[in-house]
């Protein structure tokens, strides 16, 4: 059994991800807030005696369900606000607006580590815009994979699939995502 | 197959270069964000614990409900206690008090049934001692 401080750990260990998937897949910092605190409620409570061990896939599991979920609702209340959102966030993540914000950071760094950090920033910001772009199945498998570390029968367990269905998630993702970013300028 | 392996390869760099780039943005995150994520921490690890000293002696006298509406010594659950068992109680009752309420009612219609017969053979034409009678009986059997 996970103790308080194994628990703690383990959400402080995971949450920073967490939060960022789900604002990949709901494209709202609030709403993805929202849905990352349900989901580590849901785990303390449901799950609270389970090994440190167990804990992480079993987080996922709960953090994709929760995120459905949020789906699920958005739907049943009303259509518009998604769409609202959704509008919103596509302004905000403008290229314009992020170089702006760090234009204004220039004159407080020096030149030459400013010019680094706003290229990577950008860099950065392109990768999380076509990971946001990318299918949700195939964006809950390439995450889970490849930031969380999970193998495939892991993933494929929380994602309701075979493990073939999942390589060819990955597969398909890796291969938009290198298009993507190609075409964007972005060399990795 | 070298193909393939090479294909999985590339694909293995670019996920680990992406995976560097989402490790960076995550370990960038605003201030008002990181504190909101570790105030949800702090609500789950409070639930746990609440749900811990719970769970424990609900599960233990699981079945047995009174326990541990006893074990809690408030008053408003002392009082609760008192009403589940006092209507239990009366329900005990009504259900008895029906049964007996249908014994006797059937009982009375038996009685009444015997007396509406009794009545009528006295109030025939035929006395009640034709009836034992064995001559009578083939008399009526040879006439139908």
């Amino acid at each position: 059994m996970a103790t308080d401080q194994e628990l703690s750990d383990f959400l402080a260990s995971v949450e920073r991800r967490a939060f960022k998937q789900a604002v990949f897949a709901v494209r709202d910092d609030e709403a993805a807030l929202d849905i990352v605190q349900d989901a580590m409620i849901k785990l303390a409570e449901k799950y609270g005696d389970k090994n440190a061990a167990e804990l992480a896939p079993l987080f996922q599991r709960i953090l994709q369900n929760t995120i459905h979920d949020w789906f699920r609702r958005q739907k049943v209340r009303n259509t518009w606000v998604t769409l609202f959102s959704n509008l919103r966030d596509d302004r905000e993540g403008e290229d314009n607006d992020l170089l702006d914000t760090f234009e204004a950071e220039i004159g407080t760094e020096s030149a030459e580590s400013s010019a680094d950090k706003v290229e990577r920033a950008q860099t950065m910001h392109i990768i999380e815009q076509e990971i946001q772009r990318l299918p949700a199945r195939q964006r809950e498998a390439f995450l889970m994979r490849y930031w969380e570390d999970m193998d495939v029968a892991e993933t494929a367990a929380v994602m309701g699939c075979s493990e073939g269905s999942v390589k060819t998630h990955c597969s398909r993702a890796t291969h938009t995502l290198a298009q993507a970013l190609r075409a964007r300028g972005v060399r990795l | 197959m070298s193909t393939r392996n090479e294909k999985e390869i590339n694909e293995r760099r670019l996920a680990h270069e992406i995976r560097t780039a989402l490790d960076a943005s995550a370990n960038a995150l605003p201030d008002n964000v990181t504190d909101r994520l570790a105030a949800a921490r702090r609500i789950a690890l409070s639930r746990k614990k609440a749900q811990a000293a719970v769970a424990a002696p609900q599960l233990a006298t699981a079945g047995l409900h009174t326990v541990s509406f006893d074990e809690d010594d408030s008053p408003l659950h002392r009082a609760g206690a008192w009403l589940r068992r006092l209507g239990l109680v009366w329900t005990l009752v009504a259900l008895a008090a029906g049964l007996i309420g249908i014994y006797h009612w059937q009982q009375q219609q038996r009685v009444d049934e015997l007396a509406d017969v009794d009545a009528a053979m006295l109030l025939d034409d035929l006395p009640p001692t034709a009836y034992a009678d064995q001559g009578f009986h083939v008399f009526l059997k040879r006439g139908q």
